[in-house]
């Protein structure tokens, strides 16, 4: 177990690594001097030629990379030209709104898709699971844009049961005090229940558009998953002595179905974390993918690469959770040991 | 005694109508070894698991009845529970759940079939997997399948059949899967527990070697028909059906290979 940990943790070392580098070097690689971009068409050659001094652009490549991975390990991602504030400041500012929506999305997809997976699977080949399955395929190939517009019209404008897209909160009203940034969280934290309340209003459209989308997924993945554990060994020795189906539903198939599902799962969360840039415009949502979007109109790319960073390094800390869980939940991983 | 008598058992394919058995009928005594032998995909499997009650999905049993001690049990929800049958598998790591304990596989049995407590469940697991001869039983209770060979594998799956106190025992090529110091033991196990319990066995395989040494009568399978079926020497000696004979040259010629080897 030491052993995979330290394993995992290095793997995990390594990739972060490798996403800076690529990150750096795509920004570098793009046509076109990055000052004079950033300057506008009007600047003259020694504002363009000052600022590249003055963001180290003149200097060679390898210097230019030393620096900026120096910066990144005090957590400098430099300075987002668009607002002068510090690339840092803007994302993680907006971190827990991205969190806050993503996982209420997972929460959604999960809820929706676990049990109609597990309904389809075990109702295979009948009515259920080819409706369960025409709902992943519409699920998995709607857009969230569309899905979106779709869920404010029937819910907002017609049956007015959520709030519009306008954001986190009713215009006007308070965030709860200040402590993990998820209104939701800090409500209850600080007791501001009303708070809670409201965040949880607004959450709910963006949060089904982006868990519905999602939903698909998992139900495809939970339906093949206790497809195959259906047909395993070890059920058909529980089935053969007469262990009653409920508890081999429970304690054979659904625990060994999630160790097959559970990767899925963290590349899911990330992909709602890093692929809600839309679903965030759309509902007015203050967080990253909302930088990200305004970013790529203002031509930032500062921004946009502090962006890109920080979701690869989610997306490598989410695959460490998942394989830390795997290391929690299988024992062929806790305790290694043969296995021909 | 007749213990198990399987009565025109037939089995065929839902959507296709295909027949995987046709008018299967044999009988296993109390005490006694009934080899059930036949190439690969003439329906042993499915014999058994007929018998077990758990065909596979996309199979039906047309006709057939199942009786024990003389009484009908074909209606009965589950055979293991109702008349105390047991099976063992050809892969007997696949056939734990990696998930749990040995022991605890073992004990949930004992519940199910004994109505015993949690902790006297897991006293009796102990207990069984001492009777299979497995060195420290109590370490190995806590183990996970993984960390078992598969011989070992094999012994916990044949403690978990004694859990049933079984009455019949169906051992679906218990060995075929196993090194071949390995299978001498298990099969050595069997034979033991037949002793000890008196229960009747169905000894699938396909190996004629096995039938030879372990097994008192011996039915053949061909394409989901039983063509053949007599005490195992007079079967051997005197094979009536094409078939038998085929199946007996090309076990010898497969000995004779094994030999020069
Ligand atoms: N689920 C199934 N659907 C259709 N045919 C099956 C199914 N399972 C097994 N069969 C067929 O039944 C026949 C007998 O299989 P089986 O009893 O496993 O053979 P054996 O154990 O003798 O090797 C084979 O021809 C196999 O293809
Ligand atoms: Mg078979």
């Amino acid at each position: 177990m030491i052993r995979y940990l330290l394993r995992r943790v290095g793997i995990s070392l390594i990739t972060v690594a490798g996403l800076a580098l690529v990150v750096f070097l795509v920004v570098r690689i793009l046509p076109g001097d990055a000052a004079a971009a950033r300057l506008g068409p009007e600047a003259s050659p020694e504002d363009i030629e000052a600022l590249r001094a003055k963001l180290g652009l003149d200097q060679p490549l390898i210097v230019q990379l030393g620096d900026y991975l120096w910066g990144l390990l005090h957590g400098d991602l430099g300075l987002a030209v668009s607002t002068g504030r510090p690339v840092a400041d803007e994302l993680f500012a907006r971190l827990p709104a991205t969190i806050e929506l993503a996982v209420a999305g997972l929460l959604v997809a999960l809820v929706i898709g676990f049990p109609l997976g597990m309904l389809a699977a075990s109702r295979r080949g009948r009515a259920s699971d080819a409706i369960a399955r025409v709902f992943a395929v519409l699920g998995s190939s709607m857009a969230p844009v569309w899905l979106g517009l779709l869920l404010i019209f029937g819910l907002y404008s017609v049956a007015r049961i959520f709030p519009g897209p306008v954001g986190r909160l009713p215009i006007g009203m308070p965030p709860p005090e200040h402590i993990t940034g998820m209104y939701v969280l800090d409500g209850l934290l600080t007791g501001n229940f009303a708070a809670t309340g409201e965040a949880l209003r607004y959450l709910a459209l963006p949060a089904l558009t982006l868990g519905l989308g999602a939903s698909a997924a998992v139900l495809k993945m939970v339906r093949s998953a206790m497809i195959a554990t259906a047909e395993s060994g070890f059920v058909r020795t529980a089935r053969a002595y007469g262990v009653p189906g409920r508890e081999i539903l429970w304690r054979d198939q659904l625990r060994n179905a999630m160790l097959q599902v559970l990767t899925a799962i963290g590349l899911v969360f990330g992909f709602l974390l890093g692929g809600n840039v839309i679903v965030e415009r759309l509902f007015s949502w203050p967080g990253m993918g909302r930088v990200a979007y305004d970013a790529l109109g203002s031509n930032d790319l500062e921004l946009l690469q502090g962006y890109a960073l920080i979701i690869g390094v989610i997306y490598i800390a989410l695959n460490f959770a998942v394989d830390l869980l795997y290391g929690v939940i299988d024992p062929r991983i806790r305790l290694g040991g043969r296995s021909s | 005694m007749t213990r198990l008598s399987i009565e025109s058992l037939s089995v065929e394919v839902e959507s296709s109508g295909a027949r995987i058995l046709d008018d299967v009928s044999l009988t296993i005594g109390a005490g006694e070894i009934v080899g059930l032998v036949g190439e690969s995909g003439s329906g042993k499997s499915m014999t058994s698991l007929a018998t077990m009650g758990i065909l596979p999905r996309g199979l039906r049993a047309t006709s057939g009845r199942f009786l024990v001690d003389g009484i009908d049990v074909t209606d009965a929800a589950n055979r293991s529970v109702s008349s105390r049958f047991a099976m063992i598998f050809q892969n007997p790591r696949d056939s734990l759940n990696p998930l749990m304990r040995v022991g605890a596989q073992i004990a949930r049995m004992v519940s199910l079939h004994q109505g015993l407590d949690r902790k006297a469940a897991q006293a009796e697991a102990v207990d069984l997997l001492g009777r299979v001869h497995i060195a420290d039983p109590a370490a190995a209770a806590r183990k996970y399948p993984h960390q078992l060979s598969g011989g070992m594998c094999q012994r916990v799956m044949v403690a978990m059949a004694l859990a049933c106190r079984p009455s019949l025992l169906i051992a679906d090529e218990p060995t075929t899967a196993l090194d071949v110091t390995v299978q001498a033991q298990i099969l050595d196990l069997i034979v033991e527990l037949v002793e000890q319990t008196g229960c009747g066995v169905l000894l699938v395989t396909h190996d004629l070697g096995v039938v030879a040494e372990t097994c008192d009568r011996v039915n053949v399978l061909y394409r989901g028909d039983l063509v053949e079926h007599g005490a195992t020497a007079e079967v051997f000696a005197n094979p009536q059906h094409e078939y038998t004979r085929y199946l007996l040259e090309s076990g010898r010629e497969l000995e004779v290979g094994d030999g020069a080897a």
